[in-house]
């Protein structure tokens, strides 16, 4: 036993290329499993912690109170209060944002502390924090100051301090539109009345109700729309994202994990059928089966532990950090663990690790029902018989029996091949459905070149202004569309963003099966996904009545694709989209605090910027544009997250299979190294047995790329099904991309295969070793 | 009849580890074209690593081995595979065909597109119902013709037979022997051919015997027999 284990050890360097593949097997398994897991985990957890320690509201009670019965509220419950000001312009370098304003009477913070980041709390009147992510993007920095209005009064604000703050972790929270929106937290000593409470507190809603008509003896808080934490637009948007990328996760570590597996298997099974004579030759010296399966298991199960246990560091201190990063283009985040689960490590290295075994075992019992005589002389297999008849290239004959010959090793290879094209077919899938999506929306479901946008909360007459744009010479058209974030219960709690669109001549085209949807007025539309469903009950803030029950009227999907285009926006900007057309929309343009106007036809950036500018002047209030060309390309930004789960598909599974094919051509060649041998005898060129060498495994790499086309295709609707939502996604291939990766494979095969492999292999095959006729 | 083959101080040694061990210490020999040689010697005596040098399939220690006046111990691997293609039929002991291919096929994998070629072999070794059989489905008489066939398929300078009977029953190395010694005299191929046993040496028209590397003796054999008239 002890010298069969280091004859096992030293049999390293004739098997090299079969420990190096047995590590990274490994390395990459653990890697994507503990890596992956520790994203989820960690961004949640630590988001979590974060919200807890920063006393993020437990519920968020709408209702306008004074100073004095704020302060009675304080000392009652744990409460702060706050003049929420949405959609305020905000002149940043030059540039008009969005901002979200949130003027606070007290420097005391009991709920929604922010956490500094540099500078100071605000001490005196009109000292402001500004969100850390929005302030670094945007070169803000402490000592800067800006212009607000309040209830229509300039005030100069400065900032003292960069925080991140748990109630708006998301930099574009609360604005529909793909931009980040500066966040601000002004401290005021001035007499205002604050609209929004923010309370942690054990009791129940009937409670906070109770007490706080109690508490202000004013009736007004029976009725008050009040908003659990699970209801926070905020914290709902942050959910789902991590839900995002948990269901990626829950996808394809396990696809690859079963692709490594079944590379290990055929890799452990080979490994034993080139052994045949040494096994039978302990046979003959009386050792017995378990002793030999040890001796094998052991050098491969300490690569595998080896491999794993650097997977898990690698995969634990990279990858939440590459999605974290991704999630930090839309998130101030607070700093969060990295942290592996013992199980996420060890899974994947248990069942790897019983992979091996099993596979040892199998082939080593299989191996072992012939005799120690017959392993000795060598086993013959038998004639595959296929195609004598026809008249068919021999080598193609020859290849094609080959294959078959060898049933067990070609299936798992074909199998494994079969899983990591999938995968690699996975990421470029995911690509051109999102380069898909990005055309679709923009170039036929937005009918709109530019947007203006203005506040309403400026007081500007709605009517006056749109002339005044109609009579510019580049606009030709102008449609009104107002957007508020909301939270409904579609199954569970979901953030969504209420668009109001023009009822005559919207700016979005929606269709459903039968085509392009005529809307009716009676109520709204919802994503198809969202399954049948008679009314929906919409909370938002500032909705009266509340919560509003709305009946649906239909729903919206064009082979699946108008879902996607706003789950599309749903995962850049936390929300899903739901579209409202109704008569009674002007009304909720009065209750929502920014317009936009839309128009159609080619307008420069030039022509809508200097538009926005004679506006400015006129109106001495600020004015935002978009250019459609913009909000196409930052629409695009928001696939981060996919981006960043095709390029760790593309490159692992790249990986894997120069592996798989590194090893199915070594086997290959071990197979038929005899073959080979007398081919070479007889004098035929080192081309052409590489040639028929090379064509076996063409026919695995062949039909498994036939094979994995449909399947990556499922795997890639799964994915975008997992992070939308949505049924019935169009997953789309371009043509262009298989070629690439037709070209791409038969490429690596040539060079892995061909060149480098197989020829060396042959060239220093010895003759008359291998055929043993040497005297 | 010209000279194929002249051997001259072929010296093939082998390391093993601080040892060396010299399998041919030396041998010179010429072979005419059409003639029947034996290397015949005990085992170990290194006829085997001469038919392998001799053969492209082996390289000398030193010595030279010419072939049509041209010295194929400085042959390049590539050219060493040529000269295999092109001069050279081998036929081993254990056969070695190709075990999913016919008995057809492996005589076409050398001999090129034409399965008529490899039918006429087949039949010229009396298989000709045999052609569709593969390596498992034939007997071991059965196996060495084809394998002689396959040989013969690309009309080689030289055939070297390596103890082709040597894994056969006596009816079948028969059959082997009289349709190698047929090549020999209605074909006018050169046989090289290696044994240790006894009995083959009438037939041949020269014996070349090799004991521990050296060539013990060289006889020449006028009146060379039949395999039918041969008995062992």
């Amino acid at each position: 036993m002890k010298y069969l284990l280091l004859k096992q050890f030293r049999d390293f360097r004739t098997s090299v290329f079969l420990n190096i593949s047995v590590f990274f097997i490994a390395f990459f398994g653990v890697l994507f499993f503990s890596g992956l897991s520790a994203v989820g985990n960690n961004i949640q957890s630590g988001i979590d912690d974060f919200y807890d320690k920063h006393a993020l509201a437990v519920y968020t009670v709408s209702n306008k109170i004074s100073l004095s019965e704020l302060s009675a509220i304080r000392d009652e419950l744990c409460a702060d209060g706050a003049a929420e000001m949405d959609a305020v312009t905000l002149k940043v370098n030059g540039v008009n944002r969005n901002a979200l304003v949130s003027l606070f009477p007290s420097k005391d913070h009991r709920v929604n502390i922010p956490e500094i980041v540099s500078g100071t709390m605000p001490e005196n009147s009109f000292e402001a924090l500004i969100d850390v992510g929005f302030a670094e993007t945007n070169g803000v920095k402490t000592g800067d100051k800006f212009t607000i209005k309040i209830e229509r009064e300039p005030y100069e604000i400065t900032i003292v301090g960069l925080a991140r703050f748990p109630d708006h972790l998301y930099k574009g929270d609360s604005i529909p539109r793909i931009e980040e929106t500066c966040v601000l937290k002004v401290y005021v000593d001035l007499d205002i009345k604050v609209d929004t409470l923010y309370i942690v507190t054990e009791l129940d809603e009937q409670g906070i109700r109770d007490k706080l008509c109690a508490i202000t003896d004013k009736n007004s808080f029976a009725d008050a729309q009040i908003f659990g934490r699970d209801e926070n637009v905020s914290v709902v948007r942050v959910r789902t994202d991590i839900q995002l990328i948990n269901s990626l996760i829950a996808i394809l570590p396990a696809i690859c994990l079963i692709a490594l597996c079944l590379i290990l298997y055929v890799n452990m099974s080979k490994r034993i059928e080139d052994e045949s004579y040494t096994i039978g030759v302990m046979s003959a010296n009386g050792m017995g089966k378990m002793s030999i399966a040890v001796a094998y298991c052991l050098p491969y199960l300490i690569w595998i532990l080896i491999g794993g246990l650097l997977g898990a560091i690698v995969g634990v201190s990279v990858m939440p950090g590459v999605y974290i990063g991704v999630l930090e283009k839309f998130y101030t985040l607070p700093t969060l663990p990295s942290t592996g689960t013992f199980g996420a490590i060890f899974l994947p290295l248990l069942i790897l690790g019983a992979v091996t075994v099993f596979a040892l075992i199998v082939a080593i019992i299989g191996v072992m029902m012939c005799t120690p005589t017959q392993l000795m002389r060598g086993r013959t297999k038998k004639s595959v018989k296929i195609l004598n008849k026809v008249r068919l290239p021999l080598t193609l004959k020859l290849s094609l029996r080959n294959f078959l010959s060898y049933k067990k090793k070609s299936f798992f290879t074909i199998l494994s091949a079969m899983l990591c094209l999938s995968l690699l077919f996975t990421s470029f899938l995911l690509d051109n459905s999102v380069d898909n999506l990005q055309e679709t929306v923009y170039g036929k479901y937005y009918n709109y070149d530019t947007t203006i946008s203005w506040n309403l909360g400026d007081g500007l007459d709605y009517n006056a202004v749109c002339e005044d744009i109609l009579a510019t010479e580049c606009f030709d058209g102008i449609k009104y569309c107002v957007e508020f974030p909301a939270t409904v219960m579609v199954g569970e709690q979901k953030s969504v963003i209420v668009s109001i669109i023009d009822e005559e001549d919207p700016c979005y085209d929606l269709y459903d099966g039968n085509g392009k949807i005529e809307f009716s007025n009676d109520g709204v539309y919802i994503p198809a996904s969202y399954g049948k469903m008679e009314s929906i009950t919409l909370k938002a803030y500032g909705i009266d009545p509340k919560p509003l029950e709305l009946p649906v009227v239909g729903s919206f999907t064009d082979m699946g694709l108008f879902g996607v285009i706003f789950t599309r926006g749903f995962i850049q900007n936390n929300v899903d989209f739901m579209n409202f057309f109704m008569t009674h929309g002007a009304e909720f343009a009065e209750l929502s605090t920014t317009v936009y106007t839309v128009r159609s036809d080619d307008v420069t950036e030039e022509q809508a910027r200097n538009s926005v500018k004679g506006l400015e002047e006129k109106y001495s209030a600020a004015f935002m544009y978009q250019q459609h060309s913009v909000t196409s390309d930052r629409f695009k930004q928001l696939f981060k997250v996919l981006d960043i789960t095709e390029l760790i598909l593309f490159v692992v599974c790249g990986i894997m299979m120069i592996l798989l094919i590194i090893n199915i051509s070594c086997l290959s060649i071990s197979d038929r190294i005899k073959d080979y041998t007398i081919f070479k005898a007889m004098g035929v060129g080192a081309k052409r047995i590489n040639f028929l060498n090379s064509l076996e495994n063409y026919c695995s790499i062949i039909i498994a790329f036939i094979l994995s086309l449909p399947l990556g295709m499922l795997i890639s609707s799964e994915i975008i099904k997992g992070v939308t939502f949505i049924t019935g996604v169009a997953v789309y291939l371009h043509v262009y991309t298989i070629s690439i990766v037709i070209l791409a494979c038969g490429a690596a095969l040539n060079a892995a295969v061909g060149n480098i492999f197989i020829n060396r292999k042959i060239s220093k095959v010895n003759i008359v070793d291998s055929l043993k006729i040497k005297e | 009849m010209g000279e194929l083959l002249k051997v001259e101080d072929l010296i093939k040694s082998y390391s093993t580890g601080k040892n060396e061990f010299k399998a041919l210490k030396g041998i010179s020999f010429t072979v005419e074209e059409g003639e029947f040689v034996l290397l015949y010697g005990d085992s170990g005596s290194g006829k085997s690593t001469a038919l392998n040098i001799i053969g492209g399939m082996d390289r000398a220690s030193s010595g030279k081995v010419i072939v049509y006046n041209r010295d194929i111990t400085s042959y390049s691997d590539k050219q060493l595979n040529e000269y295999r293609r092109n001069y050279i039929g081998f036929v081993f002991q254990s056969y070695n065909l190709i075990n999913n291919l016919s008995a057809r096929e492996n005589i076409m994998l050398v001999s090129g597109k034409d399965p008529d070629v490899a039918d006429k072999m087949l039949e010229e070794m009396g298989l000709k119902d045999r052609a569709d059989a593969f390596p498992t489905e034939l007997s071991g008489g059965e196996a060495q013709r084809v394998a002689l066939a396959r040989a013969m398929a690309k009309s080689p300078a030289m055939l070297l037979c390596d103890e082709p009977t040597g894994a056969l029953d006596y009816d079948n190395s028969r059959r082997v022997m009289q349709a190698i010694k047929r090549l020999n005299r209605e074909s006018g191929i050169t046989v090289l051919m290696v044994s240790h046993n006894l009995a083959f040496l009438p037939i041949a028209d020269k014996v070349i015997k090799l004991k521990s590397g050296w060539i013990e003796s060289i006889s020449e054999n006028d009146s060379p027999i039949s395999v039918e008239e041969l008995e062992w």
